[in-house]
């Protein structure tokens, strides 16, 4: 059968472009969270992880196509970081894209239709611009919608169906999202603080992900491969996750069957860790019904907030890049424990040699998903 | 890939309500809400959770209600069997564009998070999973129509692998009151099914 392995990537943040580039900011705890003005969104300063302006300005540099959206440009510049790693041209690589809310801040604009706010035509707009002509896929799950389109594509690889998968995760800020997250009290006045007891909401945060998946196995630079990964529902409530977290346990568990491994295989647990009361509470039970709560484990919202469809994407990516530089970044916002279940996560980075790592995930609609990466 | 086989299908348009291509009820000749009102009540149970639905997710709860009617052992599976494959053209636009509404005016910027949460289109997903305690895997996609045979690979490993029993494929869509729904349910048991699945693309 064939394996899905993990072969380039990059990420996209207001820390700047490029996997490597954001690593050797993360070892040193630097994050993208700041109090930011933006008027477009909120007359209020917030904390988010916003781009700013300058980094727009490099990036539109990068694109050909003079009427691509914001979203799109993000999406195009981090594609085209990575380009020299993979064929975006050949009929056997195809595109999948993760967004929950794409060209969302065109909301409101008097110009906006169904048209220009659809999904399927941003994906047909960026896929062009990096030449590739097979049909996009477009995964738009919440906030587990990059996981969704990771697990999706290894099944487009495991079938023959294509030899190179383009993940491509991206959100913006928008007035639409913020405003709503407020409404639903979600958005912490500061810095987000996953897990610490004294969480109290998300930060939010903009960004792309995009992470080449291939079946090659003569691909130069794959050192992490793909092992298993399942999604779930809670079936408990379409804005709050379960209470037990056993929707989640369930999609860890399966992945962890997938991958033929057992609860003490697991070296490191990325987790999905917003920092709203709930999700934290929550994750850290399904964590412990599956076994796997006293792992090391972080979340790494604390640097990039949480960027919605690009989060599975670029954390996915961290996580490999850990297991390869065998560290597990710091928890940054993490002080106190704040949940009921025993962890094991540190503020500091810790120096460890991984050989599974588990990355989770948990959105609106009651939806979870797990995978678990080992080294190839 | 193995065979898939259909054992049973539910679907709504032109204001006809469908199972297995028999129409199953039929609008009044009302507005769209009025003929989804209609359509819960001819369901028979009661669930008032639907009518605090967005139109997609009243769209799937009619269809999966009629469909898991008639096909009642699909709800006595592990709970963690059963999956679902959800697309939609228009996401939850039509819900976008009713929240944006709130927000739109500053100076009557009432943000409403009971229409929020509804801008999502797996949320639709979440109802059918909530209503039946549906556990098993879901991915939403955005298509431009309903194309099970782009992602059949995907729902073949579920089933292949023995994560899940049955999936239940959806379209759901809506916008501007033109709607379209199929919910067919999925498995590669020969013996339950009423026809091979056929994946080619359908405009709902």
């Amino acid at each position: 059968m064939r394996s899905t392995y993990l072969v380039a990537d990059s990420i996209a943040s207001p820390l700047g472009l490029g996997t490597e580039d954001h690593w050797q900011k993360l070892v040193q705890g630097i994050s993208g969270i700041s109090l930011v003005s933006r008027n477009d969104i909120t007359l209020k300063n917030f904390y988010a992880s916003s781009i700013p302006a300058d980094l727009w300005q490099e990036w539109r540099a990068l694109v050909a196509q003079p009427q691509l959206t914001r979203l799109e440009i993000l999406m195009v510049a981090t594609l085209k970081s990575v380009e020299k790693f993979v064929d975006y041209s050949s009929s056997k690589t195809v595109f999948i894209f993760s967004s929950t809310k794409g060209n969302i801040d065109l909301m409101g604009n008097a110009k906006s239709d169904a048209e220009s706010l659809s999904l399927t035509k941003l994906a047909h707009a960026v896929a062009k611009e990096c030449k590739n002509s097979n049909r996009p896929y477009v995964v738009s799950n919440a906030c587990i919608s990059g996981l969704s389109a990771i697990l999706l594509g290894e099944s487009l690889l495991k079938h023959g169906k294509y030899d190179q998968v383009v993940i491509c995760g991206a959100d913006l800020l928008s007035e639409f999202t913020v405003s709503g997250f407020q409404c639903l009290q979600a958005i912490s006045p500061l810095p987000c603080k996953p897990f610490d007891q004294d969480r109290i909401g998300l930060s939010p945060g903009e960004g792309c992900g995009v992470l080449v998946l291939s079946s090659n196995p003569s691909f130069e630079g794959k050192k992490i491969k793909l092992a298993g990964g399942a999604s779930s529902n809670d079936a408990n409530h379409i804005s709050g996750p379960s209470r037990t977290g056993d929707g989640l346990a369930i999609a860890i568990s399966k992945a962890m069957k997938a991958a033929h491994v057992v609860p003490s295989d697991i070296g490191y647990v990325s987790t999905h860790g917003t920092a709203t009361l709930y999700n934290d509470e929550s994750e850290s039970k399904a964590l412990a019904l599956a076994g796997v709560n006293l792992s090391p484990s972080n979340s790494l919202k604390g640097y990039f907030g949480h960027t919605y469809g690009a989060a599975g994407v670029i954390e996915t990516i961290l996580s490999a890049k850990s297991m390869e530089k065998s560290l597990i970044l710091g928890s940054i916002g993490y002080q106190k424990h704040g949940v009921s279940t025993e962890m094991n996560i540190s503020a500091l980075p810790v120096q460890k040699e991984i050989s599974y790592s588990l990355k989770t995930a948990s959105g609106f609609g009651s939806c979870n998903a797990a995978l678990v990466l080992s080294k190839a | 890939m193995r065979e898939l086989y259909t054992y049973g299908e539910a679907s709504i348009r032109d204001g006809e309500v469908s199972l297995n291509g028999a129409v199953h009820f039929k609008s009044k000749g009302t507005s769209f809400e009025g003929f989804l009102s209609d359509a819960y009540e001819a369901n028979g149970q009661p669930y008032p959770k639907f009518f605090k639905m967005d139109l997609l997710g009243k769209l799937g709860f009619i269809a999966s209600e009629l469909l898991l009617t008639h096909l009642s052992w699909i709800k006595e599976l592990p709970k963690e069997k059963v999956s679902i494959c959800l697309q939609t053209a228009h996401s939850s636009l039509d819900m976008d564009i009713r929240y944006q509404h709130t927000i739109e005016d500053k100076s009557e910027y009432f943000p409403s998070p009971g229409l929020f949460v509804y801008t999502l289109p797996n949320i639709a997903m979440g109802e059918m999973c909530i209503r039946n305690g549906f556990k098993g895997e879901n991915i939403c996609l955005i298509s431009e129509q309903f194309d099970p045979g782009s992602v059949m690979v995907h729902v073949s490993d579920w089933l292949e692998s023995e994560s899940a029993e049955v999936c239940l494929v959806c379209w759901l869509d809506v916008l501007e009151n033109k709607y379209s729904a199929r919910v067919v349910a999925v498995g590669m048991d020969k013996q339950k099914s009423i026809s091979i699945f056929d994946p080619e693309p359908a405009n709902g």
